[in-house]
């Protein structure tokens, strides 16, 4: 497969994928295109599932590019709100993307290929390169923090009523 | 797998069917070639800029610490020779004083009473 017929199949999909990492789809945008350039030299030693590998070249760059991100990019604004300002979310997963962004990012990156990649322990845990416990409990953490989310009461969850 | 799992699935995909990108590969082939061959290699070039300032500095360590440290001469002795020397004088010249005195009046009292027993055996014999 070539790298333009790649880009034309995977692209959504990895975006979309960045998206619930990053948490706006602009910077997803951003990211994705990165690591394809930074592939694109040597895209045809790839060798294995290229969406595979491009999908952890993605995760690798969220995980060491939101810090860059956090201290490159400061907005300023012309002048600050009077009264408390209030998101109004509406829409479930709006709200859920919300809580998502709240998460440590190797949490959210945990979550996000269980429940959306839905991959393995063993497979979450070569992607983040850490160890298979280590998924798990980020699973769990990353779970309790959504739980308000999710519509359930977390006292439900671990079994007190 | 429990309902609040299936729910955080759905969430999640009605979230990623939101985002609709459009990103293709010529423009992507195209930045790639933009890109300066400098950038590229930056990773590599800053670790070796590092390292040569490393091994710099630790030659020029080994140099500056291979030098004689300059001695410093030693302080002159602290001698306490007017506390040792005069003191002992002053208490001998005082001990010499007070013992002169008080032998003078002993030997005085001796005589006079050698005489007195003198002249009382003269008036005896006669």
């Amino acid at each position: 497969m070539s790298f333009d017929e790649f880009v034309h199949e995977h692209q959504q999909a990895l975006v979309r994928y960045a998206t619930l990492l990053c948490g706006g789809q602009g910077d997803a945008e951003d990211l994705v295109q990165e690591v394809l350039i930074r592939v694109y030299p040597r895209w045809e030693a790839l060798e294995g599932s290229r969406y595979a590998y491009v999908r952890r070249a993605v995760t690798n760059e969220f995980l060491s590019w939101r810090r860059r991100w956090s201290t490159r990019h400061i907005f300023a604004t012309a002048e600050l709100p009077e009264g408390r300002v209030e998101f109004d979310w509406a829409e479930p997963d709006q709200r859920l993307a919300h809580e998502l962004r709240k998460l440590p990012r190797q949490q959210r990156a945990a979550v996000v290929l269980r429940y959306y990649e839905d991959l393995t322990d063993p497979e979450i845990a070569a992607v983040l390169g850490c160890r298979e416990g280590t998924v798990r409990g980020h699973i769990s953490r990353g779970l309790a923090a959504l739980r308000s989310v999710l519509g359930s009461d977390e006292r439900v969850w671990r079994g007190h009523e | 797998m429990s309902d609040e799992e299936d729910e955080l699935r759905r969430l999640l995909a009605a979230r990623a069917d939101r985002v609709h990108s459009n990103l293709s590969g010529p423009a992507i082939r195209a930045r790639a070639s933009a890109r300066s061959p400098l950038r590229r290699f930056a990773p590599v070039l800053t670790a070796a800029a590092v390292l040569a300032v490393v091994v710099v500095s630790l030659v020029l360590l080994q140099r500056g610490g291979g030098e004689p440290v300059p001695q410093v001469p030693p302080a002159a002795p602290v001698t306490t020779s007017p506390t040792v020397v005069v003191s002992p004088t002053t208490a001998v010249e005082t001990t010499t004083k007070h013992s002169t005195e008080s032998t003078t009046s002993p030997a005085n009292t001796t005589r006079t009473t050698t005489v007195t027993t003198i002249e009382t055996t003269t008036t005896k014999t006669h």
